[in-house]
């Protein structure tokens, strides 16, 4: 491990790379310092802070550096000869990772010396310059050292602070890169790391404010995110996913699962469920409530709402139910069929399988409305989510039971469910008896005129089981074709 | 006529029917605002579903019951391709440029003679240049009013032509890309769906296809250059993407 790491930090210190890098930091230090040298208040740090704790700035010298020292070491990983003389998957990770680590702290440990030789050979002074410590009233850039003075009482801590911050996330996600590139996906390993690169500057560039949970230079650039609308937290957030990430290819790859399995897979659509729930909440705070007073009416969006949210709500039970379809082996088997007895239980018992395979996030789903109804987490206000709910469920087991119910049609599921899902998605939204009519298509969305979920909801919720019920009767018990299947 | 085609056929004139029996609850500045009443309507959430079943069903029979690759011999694996999607690219271009042509009709010649009082222009502005201007703030395209109807007329037709032969592309790619029949149909409906909520998430609502892939409106001030940009990345990305499935064609599995 630790040969590996001075055989990183060898390979650094040689490379064209790393020397481009330091120089390329060095000429725009220097052409900042040319700015603000006029002015006898500030110091080298001045023009330091703007360099290295600038988002483009490091997405661009750093992301650069980073996508080299990757391909670098990453180049001819996953080779039979390599991974040999490492021993195994896992050896080669921690080999890769150790050279990847000493890379990075001789880049940190040459980057920290020239900055210390640059605010030495100008000689005005170590701590923080007259400039920085001045209050300004006018806005300044988030990478001045004004806003670093805020925070720490010395530059080079600061430095030291921004710099470390850089490297780590940078490293993570090089690190993530080299464990996909040793398990033998090589385009996506590369890709995620010029991936990685471009998007934090493009979020540096944009004109357009990016959501902060998207923004990955909250993650990479401590000035940005000690602003104080952003804070330190999203930086912490940022660095927690990048080693969640790192961990979690551990166990999913190292069976060798397939990415068509994992996104195929029930606690996968569970999640992206969820998810979208998730979503549907975050949307529903970032529209100011205040004056609305029902948040559950905002949430569950009907014509009369906002279609942003109708959109979001309406794909979860499609989702899950897609999920099914997608899955069902067509046509179906013989022997399944005959291993449950009757058309009519093998109907019951996939229905059932499907629901109770669902609980989980049935279960969990009412936790998010909850969430979303506010900060008091009272009953009173839960409770107002309780037929919604109830009719989101009705949907859920509507669909579910047409899904089930194609089954028995002699019609390719290929053209069916599409149909049928794209009705339920346009008819949900426009109603086609009318705006204040009983929709069996979206009972859980509440209707346009009024607040009173009792009287409104009732009725649409009990409509679609109904339907769910009339369906699965009326779909036969003993199929057409059934000379077909048998 | 294959069963999608007639499927989007009765379903967008059931739509067109019960749109134009709800026009009289209200009353509208302009031939414009009903044309754009017209179009937004259940049409925008459908939309890619259709087209995805248009584009979409021939190709995955053939692929699924190995007629594509038992007719390898006597058609060229490229040339099959190619020629499925001209094909397809062509006639949802037809269909949906048709649709909206007619619906030009609809608004601009029938519904002044048919129902007069629907359109009052007097009840929101006092000249033309007033409604005009009106119209051009909520739907751009209105801007080619200007040239003359049969201008507006083409210009919507091409836009809605365009952006479905645009996801009939996207059909194509996926269908190839992906096994799972019923995946590979609906995906195209997931990335207009999914593009639409995360580009209304971070304020970018005209780059959202539901506001803009039948006929950009509905936003005070449109920025049409975001639905132009949104429009030729789905042609960009499933372009890209389609001339890499007809490079590597001869050694996928896929056709093998």
């Amino acid at each position: 491990m630790i040969r590996n790491f001075w055989l990183g930090a060898n390979m650094s210190l040689k490379a064209p790379a790393s020397w481009c890098f330091e120089i390329v930091l060095v000429v725009l230090i220097l052409a900042r310092w040319h700015d603000y040298s006029t002015d006898p208040s500030t110091n080298p740090w001045d023009a330091i802070f703007m360099v290295i704790g600038g988002s483009m700035e490091i997405a661009l010298a750093i992301g650069t550096w980073a996508i080299w020292v990757t391909h670098a070491l990453g180049r001819n990983s996953d080779e039979g000869s390599s991974l040999i003389r490492a021993g195994s998957i896992k050896s080669q990770v921690t080999r890769l990772g150790s050279q990847l680590f000493g890379a990075f702290a001789s880049t940190f440990a040459v980057t920290a010396l020239v900055i210390l030789a640059i605010f030495t050979g100008t000689n005005r002074g170590s701590s923080w310059s007259a400039y920085a410590l001045t209050p300004h009233t006018d806005s300044v850039s988030a990478y001045s050292s004004i806003h670093f003075a805020e925070s720490f009482s010395s530059p080079v801590v600061a430095c030291f602070a921004v710099l470390f911050t850089a490297l780590v996330a940078f490293y993570l996600a090089s690190l993530f890169s080299l464990q996909l590139w040793v398990r033998g996906y090589s385009s996506a390993a590369i890709a995620f790391v010029i991936a990685w690169a471009i998007w934090g500057l493009m979020c540096s560039l944009t004109p357009i404010p990016v959501p902060p949970a998207f923004d990955t230079t909250l993650t990479f650039d401590l000035g940005w995110a000690l602003t104080p609308e952003k804070g330190i937290g999203w930086t912490i957030l940022g660095l927690s996913t990048l080693i969640a990430l790192n961990l979690a290819v551990i166990p999913l790859l190292k069976s060798g699962v397939k990415a068509r399995q994992i996104l195929g897979s029930r606690p996968f659509v569970m999640l992206l469920q969820f998810g979208l729930l998730l979503l549907a909440s975050q949307t529903l705070f970032s529209k100011s409530l205040q004056g609305q007073g029902d948040v559950a009416r905002v949430f569950f969006s009907t014509a009369s709402g906002d279609l942003t949210q109708y959109l979001i709500v309406s794909l979860v039970p499609l989702v899950g139910v897609s999920a099914y379809v997608a899955r069902t082996k067509r046509p179906i088997s013989t022997t399944e069929l005959v291993r449950f007895g009757s058309y009519r239980r093998w109907q019951v018992r996939t229905i059932l399988r499907e629901v109770i395979w669902s609980l989980p996030f049935l279960a969990a789903a009412p936790v998010v409305f909850w969430f979303a109804s506010g900060s008091s987490l009272d009953l009173a206000s839960a409770s107002r989510f309780a037929l919604p709910y109830l009719g989101f469920v009705a949907v859920y087991l509507l669909e579910l039971t047409v899904a089930a119910s194609l089954n028995w049609f002699d019609w390719d599921i290929t053209y069916s469910w599409p149909i049928v899902a794209a009705s339920f998605f346009a008819l949900g939204y426009f109603s086609p008896l009318g705006a204040n009519s009983v929709n069996v298509f979206a009972p859980f969305a509440l209707s346009g005129d009024g607040f009173d979920h009792g009287e409104a909801l009732g009725a649409p919720v009990s409509a679609a089981l109904v339907v769910a019920l009339v369906v699965f009767v009326v779909a036969r018990a003993k199929p057409k074709f059934a000379q077909n299947l048998i | 006529m294959s069963l999608a085609t007639s499927l989007t056929i009765v379903v967008c004139t059931a739509d067109l029917v019960s749109s134009m029996s709800h026009l009289s609850a209200a009353i509208y500045p302009s031939s414009a605002a009903v044309y754009y009443a017209l179009q937004n309507g259940a049409i925008r959430l459908y939309f890619p579903f259709l087209i995805a079943l248009i584009a979409g069903l021939g190709l995955t029979a053939e692929l699924d019951n190995r007629f594509f690759a038992n007719t390898r011999s006597r058609v060229g694996v490229k040339k099959r391709l190619k020629q499925q999607v001209i094909r397809v690219v062509a006639w949802t271009f037809g269909v949906f440029s048709g649709i909206a042509f007619v619906k030009v009709l609809i608004a601009f010649l029938v519904i002044p003679r048919l129902m007069p009082h629907v359109i009052n222009s007097h009840v929101y502005a006092a000249t033309e240049e007033a409604i005009q201007a009106l119209s051009e703030n909520q739907s751009p395209l209105t801007a080619t009013l200007r040239a003359g109807l049969p201008i507006f007329a083409i210009t919507t037709a091409v836009w809605n032509g365009v952006s479905a032969s645009a996801f009939a592309l996207l059909t194509v790619v996926s269908v190839v890309l992906i096994k799972n029949r019923v995946l590979a149909i609906l995906l195209p409906a997931v990335i207009y769906v999914g593009e639409s909520i995360w580009t209304q998430l971070i304020g970018l609502p005209g780059a959202s296809y539901l506001g803009a892939a039948i006929y950009p409106a509905g936003l005070q001030d449109y920025p049409l250059g975001q639905s132009v940009l949104a429009l030729v990345g789905v042609i960009l990305v499933s372009g890209i993407a389609f001339a890499w499935i007809v490079k590597i064609s001869t050694r996928n599995q896929r056709f093998a």
